[in-house]
């Protein structure tokens, strides 16, 4: 509750005062009397001298809230927080009341209406500013440590970040190696150098660190707590060979009697159960895989001159705490045999771009022999096919981004190791953006040849020549290709994907205790937060939510790396805006729990919703739903919000129409701004409130409008899939859909409320819409209200 | 004459167990349809036209139809609860409508000029 307000009004040097007449303004302010403590107007509040009146009249007249009207926010904030902050007053008590672009610049031509329109702005913001009190900052403890989840690639990169500025890292990898799916890469475009070079050099980095432990063969099954204070459960899958006791003579390979698929090698070749140490794995021993051992068998056990076996060792579950993490979990391929018709594990000679990767992998089951897998001879004429299983309806209706390089890195290796081996690329588009343009013309020169084809089957003859039928779409003709290797380009499937699913839209994400295991990743909103889960404090890094490259899987760790150590802490600040409860008014009607699009709330034990701090984005979407009005956030909340609509709105001439606009801070408030500053002209009667979505307008508001006589309201908000907080703009048109039903009840013009979505940018629509809603609401009438009997 | 609920409009408070109308009615009246899981009134003939139900429902879906007595159809009233004031629109049986607002809260003297 601010007792003595200073209302500080700005000419703009002639910007705002040529358009409002002062002398007219200051006499219409000087009958606001009620806890208001200066007013001043001022011709640059700016400059230097205007800085000293307003510092001047703080510290004097012991001002607790300032109202610059002028300038909207956005336009020199610094220079009025610094402002505030040398006299003490808290930069939440500095209101901004817009007379500059959303008063002056457009209403240049109605001057009687720009001053009443102004004189009506600042009567609002100065019952807003009775209302407005400091916030009072909420802290909770915090954990500085950090979670990495996954330990590839991204993982490997986060890690090390966070690790050389100094805190410490839990970094939990699944598989008993490091590397994930990139160190079983033989050459990463576009300088086609070794995959191995960078993770072993990531890797001794983050040893010489001594900051990050190293938990291998380790999977999370359940995550606990919030920003902060987060606990994970680890479940560790023992070795079943005792670190340090192993010498590693090999015996316990060479008796083992399970000969099983390589899953490293993506099932070419065979390994054992018991096995030699994989590179990048950070134990460096043996270890035995028991899933694959038959009951009773312990020939290993026997062989082992050391006695490092263990069998009797148990999966250990560990409890983790951290403040913040680093979701890694990265991507498989497609399940290519589900493209039926290409034949995959039907036919052995088609095999998939990840096994080609491991069969020219000098390291690789073959030694870098490109060879037939079911007959072992050399492969002479390999046909890669694109868009396995991709941009497909059928399967995955995404792009994975990198798969058409990915083919001709390849083919570059075919040719390179014999140039007489033949070559085609069957594409559907070639996608090699930015430099990989380069690898493609590479490849057309080294004789590879590129068929726009999408391809209807592959089929094996008796003589075991595998045979592709397809038309070429460019010539319009069915061609068939002999082939000894068939490669399919399967994409990308992020582990933990959801984000992708259909249109990017998956309620999956609400099932927070079930992240990690279950997936569903749901990154935020694609540009504001691209890295941000629902839970506050956990980032996602690399393929687990997209398709991407190396660089970009590099740039994206690097950058959650940087989200980390930006919101860890030992103490967690909670933002101002977060929802509040007013048990008080509070009827557990249980509507902010539904509505909420995060899912923040919960109930405590006497039933009353109560959002989680660290989870509320401050959408405020609650606050209109809730059909108490006691949702009450600090700073701006629906009291003030009441109070600005009761602050007597005047026509701005004599029977027009006065007009409330509800608009979203994000999208529909700059263009507000935009239209301002082109000096587009959009009517006076126009009032503008900018909340932070246009969900969060409680209906109360318009029909407290409706009763003191309101004549028409505006409720802006963005397009369906634009929304910044998911599900804001549809609820506010809902809602608004059930008032103007009341209002057609009631024997009112439904047109008297008005829902609009606007687009950043869309400032002609934006003018062109309110000036036909003014008009039809001078057709109408004024509301009915303003002649009814007052009880 | 008992409220009527519109269930096109009614959510039955997003599958609650108790939707509003139910915990506001002064006579037990409302309740939540088990399969329809909108909100029913079950003895129309108890309700008093207190009108509780169709101030409080968040989705403006019920309604109060006047007694026969008063109005015949289309005569209704229907009220619009803000935070400090509830207006009322009645429309009698010759369709004539007559608006009022109440002032039900005392909100505070928010009077700027004198």
């Amino acid at each position: 509750m601010a007792k003595k307000i200073g209302i500080f009004i700005c000419g703009c040097q002639g910007l705002v005062s040529d358009v409002i007449n002062f002398t007219r303004l200051e006499e219409e302010l000087a009958k606001l009397k009620k806890s208001v403590g200066a007013r001043q107007l001022h011709p640059w509040l700016c400059g230097d001298d205007g800085r000293d009146l307003i510092r001047n009249d703080i510290l004097l007249k012991g001002l607790d809230c300032v109202i610059l009207a002028g300038c909207p926010y956005g336009v020199n904030d610094g220079l009025f927080s610094s402002l505030a902050a040398e006299t003490g007053l808290p930069e939440e008590m500095v209101l901004r009341v817009d007379i500059r672009e959303g008063c002056a610049f457009p209403h240049r031509g109605n001057l009687d209406g720009a001053l009443r329109k102004a004189v009506n702005l600042i009567r609002m913001w100065t019952a807003r500013a009775r209302l407005t009190d400091p916030h009072i900052p909420v802290t909770l403890p915090g954990n500085r440590e950090v979670a990495v989840v996954g330990g590839g690639l991204a993982g490997l990169t986060a890690a090390l970040d966070i690790a050389e500025a100094g805190i410490n890292v839990t970094l939990i990898e699944r598989e008993a190696y490091l590397g994930g799916n990139v160190v079983r890469l033989n050459k990463i475009f576009p300088r086609m150098c070794d995959a191995r070079c960078g993770l072993t050099y990531l890797y001794q980095k983050i040893r010489e660190t001594g900051k990050v432990r190293l938990m291998t063969l380790s999977e999370v099954t359940r995550l606990e707590g919030s920003a902060g204070r987060y606990e994970v459960t680890v479940v560790t899958t023992p070795r079943y060979v005792r670190e340090g006791l192993c010498n590693g003579c090999g015996k316990c390979v060479d008796v083992c009697p399970v000969e099983t698929a390589d899953s490293y090698n993506f099932n070419i070749g065979r390994n054992k159960a018991a096995r030699s140490p994989y590179p990048l794995d950070p134990e460096g021993t043996y270890l035995i895989e028991r899933k694959h051992c038959p009951d009773g068998c312990d020939a290993c056990k026997r062989a082992c001159p050391a006695g490092a076996i263990d069998f009797s060792r148990q999966p250990e579950e560990k409890r983790i705490k951290f403040g913040s993490a680093v979701v890694a979990t990265g991507w498989s391929s497609y399940p290519a045999e589900r493209i039926e018709r290409f034949g995959y594990g039907v036919l052995p000679g088609v095999i998939t771009n990840m096994q080609m990767e491991r069969m020219t992998a000098e390291d690789g089951p073959t030694g870098g022999e490109i060879i037939c897998p079911g007959s072992g001879s050399e492969a002479r004429s390999i046909v890669f096919i694109q868009c396995a299983g991709s941009r497909d309806v059928w399967h995955q209706g995404w792009c994975s981004s990198v798969c058409c390089t990915a083919s001709i890195k390849q083919a570059l290796y075919i040719k390179e190791k014999n140039h007489k081996n033949r070559v085609y690329i069957l594409y559907n588009d070639i996608r090699t953006p930015g430099e990989y343009e380069d690898l493609y013309v590479r490849a057309q020169r080294a004789g590879v040849v590129f068929i726009r084809t999408n391809p209807s089957e592959v089929r094996a003859e008796s003589s075991g020549v595998l045979k592709i039928t397809a038309e070429d779409t460019l010539a319009a003709r069915i061609f068939q290709i002999d082939a000894d290797l068939v490669v399919l380009a399967v994409g990308i499937t992020p582990n933990g994907s959801g984000i992708i699913r259909q249109h990017g839209r998956s309620l999956e994400y609400l099932d927070r205790y079930g992240l990690i295991s279950a997936g569903g990743f749901y990154a935020g909103h694609k540009q504001c937060f691209p890295l941000e889960s629902v839970d506050q404090g956990i980032y996602f890094a690399g393929c687990c939510t997209e398709p991407m490259d190396m660089g970009n899987t590099v740039k994206s760790s690097l950058a959650a790396a940087g989200r980390v150590l930006k919101t860890g802490g030992n103490t967690v600040y909670v933002s101002p805006l977060v929802a509040a409860v007013d048990r008080s008014e509070c009827d557990k009607c249980k509507r902010c729990v539904e509505e909420c699009p995060y899912g923040v709330f919960y109930l405590d034990n006497q039933g009353f919703p109560v959002p989680n701090e660290l989870y509320c984005r401050g959408c405020h979407i609650c606050m209109g739903s809730c059909p108490r009005q006691c949702i009450v956030p600090q700073g701006f909340g629906i009291k003030q919000q009441v109070a600005m609509i009761g602050g007597k709105i005047k026509e701005t001439a004599p029977g027009e129409p006065v007009v409330i606009a509800f608009m979203c801070e994000n999208d529909a408030y700059p263009v507000v701004q935009e239209a301002g500053r082109r000096g587009i002209d959009f009517p006076a009667n126009i009032h503008i409130i900018s909340v932070r979505c246009a969900g969060s307008v409680n209906m109360v508001l318009i029909k407290d409008g409706i009763s003191i006589g309101v004549d028409g309201f505006i409720l802006a908000g963005c397009r369906s899939d634009e929304c910044h907080y998911i599900t804001g703009s549809d609820r506010a048109e809902e809602r608004l859909g059930n008032i103007r039903e009341t209002l057609r009840d009631m024997r009112m013009d439904q047109e008297r409320v008005k829902f609009l979505r606007i687009r950043l940018g869309e400032v002609d629509y934006f003018a062109r819409e309110a000036k036909s809603f003014v008009d039809r609401l001078r057709l109408i009438g004024p509301n009915p209200f303003k002649s009814a009997v007052i009880v | 004459m008992p409220p009527k609920v519109d269930p096109t409009k009614c959510d039955g408070c997003q599958g609650e167990k108790e939707p509003l109308c139910e915990q506001v009615c002064p006579g037990n009246l409302m309740t939540m349809h088990k399969e329809s899981l909108k909100a029913i009134i079950r003895e129309p003939g108890d309700c008093w036209d207190c009108m509780t139900c169709t101030k409080a429902c968040p989705r403006q879906a019920i309604q109060t139809v006047l007694q026969y007595q008063l109005a015949y159809f289309p005569g209704k009233l229907i009220p619009m609860v803000g935070t400090n004031s509830v207006t009322w629109t009645s429309i009698d049986c010759n369709g004539k409508v007559e608006r009022f607002v109440m002032k039900t809260l005392v909100s505070g003297d928010d009077e700027d000029e004198d």
